[in-house]
């Protein structure tokens, strides 16, 4: 990783910058009374013997001579621990910026650009109605076998296909009607076929406040689920909206089959159904 | 400043508002060696108004007034992208921690407390005279690389914590923030997060260092024009790449 050994080769010369130029302050921080009681001796000594002055001339010369060169030495070494930290910089920030940080969602992919209905699931005439026959012989055909029997039938196609119902019509005492009017009152029969991972996206209230809303509505348009439908046109995830998860510290919460995923942004709750990506046909 | 206004509003532009900075830290920071700031200028400016003796030139005044202008219309421009100690502190954050929003309010006041101080050590006579903020001002010291070595430790302490905390002397201390900060209350068009536009999923707010979008929503005296909300918007990738 070449942006780790930058930022190391970096980061070592800016701190070896800083180490010289502190140790050049405290050389010159010890320097300096020494040199100013040797000029100050001298200064006292020219005073009673005028000889001295050229050797005090050429101590003010040397002191001088030498702080200009630290001055100059320094300001190289700031300049070098300047571009040193900037160096550092820009590799740590490469460095970070790939761990994961906020992530972002990966280009949602068009609607044009989606498989089609793939017509995985098999049509209504395809449908092996044993499994209805062999459900009404082991339930019975009365009337309060419907729900036993239209439960047995969710559990077994994932919703109730209008060809098995019609089925049921035929074979016991219950009314259409009946039929119609129980698969619609419960929420947990569904009439139409499920895609291959339910999402159930919590609109409890803590859910509702934190954002339920706009998490389904990027789920919606992450899955090109058409308005009206449920399911995406791979009939990969069905997505639906529950009253609630019982999790609500997690709010924004969301189910995909059993896997509960928690705290969720827009662009997360995509991430979350990445899990299941696999399970995708490709485009 | 017009061109950090229209980086950050009309193009919503990172990247650009960044080549900004570091044009502005060379310029205002390195070239100039600090002189003359708006920060500093505070002082210039009240010592004008009080002696008469006292003169300073037009850039100077012009300096002084012009980010407040801005900040009268579209709020704290000048922080993001020309203000050279701004642009030293941004340029080193790399993983931001979000400061308690009370902790945040509290040590932001501190900044009134020292303008107020500024103001008063400047007012003085001539001769008693001190201009605080330039004295303590904790970056020159690296702009000229020399200075005295307890503020050079102290700018040096500032950019490390400048690495965690987001621009620590601008929220917190930084005098002319709070002139700026009292002018953005007016301004009519400034960094906004809209509601119409984004989907409120609060990419935004964790990608703010400086604690400047509370509930969604951007709080004009406290943003920094830093553009790393939109940076961070995935609504605005989906814009650009559509």
């Amino acid at each position: 990783m070449s942006a780790r050994r930058g930022a190391w080769i970096a980061g070592s010369a800016a701190a070896l910058c800083v180490a010289i130029l502190f140790a050049d302050y405290l050389a010159a921080a010890r320097r300096a009374p020494v040199d100013a009681g040797q000029i100050l001796n001298l200064q006292q000594q020219t005073k009673t013997d005028a000889s001295l002055a050229p050797k005090l001339a050429a101590e003010h010369k040397r002191i001088t001579a030498a702080r200009q060169a630290r001055r100059s030495r320094d300001n190289v070494v700031a300049w070098l621990l300047i571009a040193t930290a900037a160096v550092f910089l820009t590799c740590i920030k490469a460095l970070v910026g790939r761990a994961p940080g906020p992530r972002l969602p990966p280009k949602p992919p068009r609607a044009e650009q989606r498989p089609r209905c793939s017509n995985r699931l098999p049509k209504a005439d395809e449908i092996d109605l044993a499994f209805v026959d062999a459900a009404i012989a082991k339930l019975g055909r009365s009337r309060e076998a419907a729900i036993p029997l239209l439960q047995a039938i969710q559990n077994h196609y994932r919703y109730l296909p209008d060809e098995a119902l019609r089925r049921i019509c035929e074979l016991t005492e219950i009314t259409a009607a009946e039929i119609a009017g129980t698969s619609s009152f419960y929420a947990r029969f569904r009439r139409s076929p499920v895609g291959q991972h339910v999402v159930r996206v919590c609109h409890g209230t803590a859910c509702h406040v934190s954002g339920a809303r706009q998490i389904t509505d990027e789920l919606r348009r992450y899955l090109a689920i058409p308005d009206g439908a449920d399911t995406d046109p791979a009939r990969l995830f069905t997505l639906d909206e529950v009253a609630c998860l019982g999790c609500c510290s997690l709010a924004p919460v969301l189910m995909v089959d059993a896997h509960p995923a928690g705290k969720l942004t827009p662009a997360t709750a995509c991430d979350a159904l990445q899990v299941f990506e696999p399970d995708r046909e490709p485009a | 400043m017009c061109v950090s206004v229209w980086l950050v509003l009309a193009r919503r532009s990172r990247k650009w508002l960044v080549a900004l900075s570091i044009g502005s830290l060379a310029y205002f920071g390195f070239y100039r060696e600090g002189c003359i700031c708006p920060i500093g200028s505070i002082q210039n400016v009240t010592v004008a108004m009080i002696d008469p003796k006292f003169s300073i030139p037009i850039v100077v005044t012009a300096t002084f007034v012009l980010p407040l202008v801005v900040a009268l219309f579209f709020g704290r421009a000048f922080c993001g992208g020309v203000c050279a100690l701004g642009a030293i502190q941004e340029l080193v954050v790399i993983r931001p921690i979000q400061v308690p929003r009370r902790l945040d309010r509290a040590l932001g006041l501190l900044k009134y407390v020292y303008l107020g101080l500024a103001i008063l050590y400047a007012v003085k006579p001539a001769l008693t005279r001190d201009f605080l903020i330039c004295r303590f001002d904790p970056f020159v010291g690296l702009f000229r690389r020399t200075g005295a070595p307890h503020m050079l430790l102290i700018g040096g302490v500032f950019l490390v914590a400048g690495t965690f905390v987001g621009r620590p002397y601008c929220r917190w201390l930084c005098p002319y923030g709070g002139l700026l900060a009292w002018c953005t209350r007016l301004a009519r068009r400034g960094v906004t997060i809209t509601p119409n536009k984004e989907l409120d999923c609060g990419l935004c707010t964790e990608a703010c260092p400086y604690g400047a979008i509370d509930r969604m929503r951007a709080v004009r005296r406290n943003c920094l024009y830093c553009a790393r909300c939109y940076a961070a918007c995935p609504r605005e990738h989906q814009l650009v790449q559509l």
